[in-house]
């Protein structure tokens, strides 16, 4: 008969580690610092490299777009399993498609299934120097490239103008939450804006990239690496941290088939099946989470977030923010880490690594007091949303 | 404006791959003309190419010209370059029109700023489609203005 622990299902994440967070493009390659995220963790975890024996990234470079090599752009499972050669692999998994929480997903499938014993999970990112664009368009790809417009930030931009128009919303109601987020990564080392604030002037006062999107408004490109370190909750006991339970975690990409791009899908409908699912499952809500991470690579993807979770109604999240997230009366902790739009672009594992931090209770004079539930909602409540609930034991 | 003519011939090839449907695009834009990829079985237009019919999973699909009218579903002004092909000098104005013949059926379009005033703008406004010459690409390229008639 299977012991208790085992059959209760519980995968907790043991060890965290960042590489240092550089912006500009450095000698260290991705595949080095995947290398040297994931020992470190490990050892974080009090656990030597050769006893990780699942692998479980998300690799697909940002920059890349489909091009990217494997050690230089982004960090491979095969790049790992063979720069970790004392270590005896059992499991591993790349996943293409998804986000960030799609590895960890797998990861937590793995190790309740035995296939594993401890998982390591990694994000691994780099600066690319920027192509030289072409002046041939001749492909007419339906989704703007042949009129210059196939850049994440110009269709971001075009749904915050919608939404900003919707709701007769301006760049001055966000100003507020970018500087708190932003005041939030000064504090943390583990930030490329650490120790720089940001002023409400300086906001304002940014160049704009492509109207109504700021260069404060969209996150900073990095080099560097982060890796978790998961394994089942019985294992987790016998580690230095307090075990940081995941679960449960929900994933949804929603379609509304070919349409021309997802940022013109309904900005909520996925993130709000997303979030439903994470509230019941927990029996946490928008009222009782101790604190939320939401994936801010695009300022905007946080007002969204917090409408499809059910924090404000549809366009109401400018004035949530002010009411409950920034000034003196606020009561959400949001990005305490600094999300993307602090820490640099790590794509959302920044986001999970925060929310273990603060339920390990290792964020230094940024730590929370008394965290049970920290909520991470990641990538687009538009389509591909992802959320998970990292809990404090028992 | 030229008149609106059917793009099609008897000699149409029943599937449309992705380069086909580029130069039936930029041949129609040539000659003024809007056109759009329909199911030949349920109707239902489209831009997006590859894989079936999202109706009816149908994989057969003809060109259609289509009346050029639209309504403004959103825009941006890029004001760095910020795409992999350069279309126009910084900043231009991009646009995302929906077309009047099927709601969801989305066009994006570019111009310069002395081609269409972004501060004239608002959501679902009337458009309707123009055309100019792009030095770069040596194309007759559509783009939508607020509606005149």
């Amino acid at each position: 008969m299977m012991g208790r622990d085992r059959a209760d299902g519980k995968v907790a994440v043991v060890g965290v580690a960042y590489t240092p967070i550089r912006r500009s493009a450095s000698s260290l390659t991705s595949g080095s610092l995947a290398l040297r995220a994931v020992i470190e963790a490990a050892s974080d975890a009090g656990l030597l490299a050769a006893d990780i024996d699942g692998l479980a990234t998300y690799p697909e470079a940002p920059e890349a777009r489909g091009s990217g090599v494997d050690g230089r752009d982004f960090a491979s499972t095969d790049l790992l399993m063979t720069l970790l050669s004392d270590a005896d692999v059992s499991w591993f998994v790349e996943v293409s498609v998804g986000g960030v929480l799609s590895p960890l997903q797998e990861a937590v499938l793995a190790l309740r299934a035995g296939a594993c014993k401890y998982a390591a999970v990694w994000r691994s990112v780099a600066v690319r120097p920027r192509a030289e664009p072409s002046t041939v368009p001749h492909s007419f790809s339906g989704a703007g490239a042949a009129f210059g417009c196939d850049s994440l930030v110009q269709w971001h931009a075009m749904r915050y103008m919608r939404y900003l128009n919707q709701f007769g919303r301006s760049r001055e109601d966000m100003a507020p939450l970018v500087c708190h987020i932003r005041a939030q990564g000064s504090r943390n080392p583990d930030a490329v804006f650490r120790g720089k604030l940001l002023d409400l002037e300086e906001y304002m006062a940014a160049p704009m990239v492509s109207d109504p999107l700021s260069m404060y408004d969209c996150d900073m490109p990095v080099n560097a690496a982060v890796a978790l370190i998961l394994t089942t909750h019985d294992r987790a006991r016998d580690l230095p941290h307090r075990p940081a339970v995941i679960s449960p975690l929900v994933q949804q990409t929603w379609s509304e088939g070919p349409r021309l791009h997802y940022t013109t899908l309904d900005y909520t409908r996925s993130g709000r099946r997303v979030a439903d699912r994470l509230w019941a499952a927990s029996g946490v809500g928008p009222g009782s989470v101790d604190a939320v991470q939401i994936y801010d690579g695009f300022s905007p993807s946080v007002w969204y977030w917090l409408e499809a979770a059910g924090f404000c109604g549809e366009g109401e999240a400018a004035d949530f923010v002010t009411d409950h997230v920034v000034g003196d009366s606020a009561t959400l902790p949001l990005n305490t880490g600094g999300g993307s739009l602090g820490q640099g672009r790590l794509i959302g594992m920044n986001h999970v690594a925060e929310a273990v931090l603060q339920v390990m209770g290792r964020c230094g004079d940024r730590q929370l007091d008394a965290v049970r539930h920290v909520a991470v909602f990641d990538g687009s409540p538009m389509t591909r949303a992802g959320a998970l609930m990292v809990s404090a034991e028992g | 404006m030229h008149p609106v003519r059917a793009v099609e011939s008897n000699g149409e090839p029943s599937a449309i791959t992705p380069a086909a449907f580029d130069s039936l695009f930029w041949d129609a834009a040539a000659r003024h003309q809007l056109v759009v990829l329909r199911c030949k079985h349920c109707g239902r237009y489209r831009y997006s190419q590859g894989g079936g019919c999202e109706n009816c999973a149908h994989v057969d699909f003809q060109v259609r010209a289509v009346s050029g009218l639209a309504s403004l579903w959103s825009w941006t002004v890029t004001r760095r370059q910020l795409a992999r092909v350069v279309i126009w000098d910084c900043p231009y104005l991009v646009t995302c029109a929906e077309l009047v013949e099927q709601p969801g059926l989305m066009l994006v379009t570019s111009c310069p700023l002395d081609l269409a005033d972004p501060t004239t703008l608002h959501l679902e406004m009337p458009l309707q489609v123009a055309f100019a010459a792009n030095p770069r690409t040596g194309l007759e390229m559509p783009y939508f203005v607020p509606r005149t008639s």
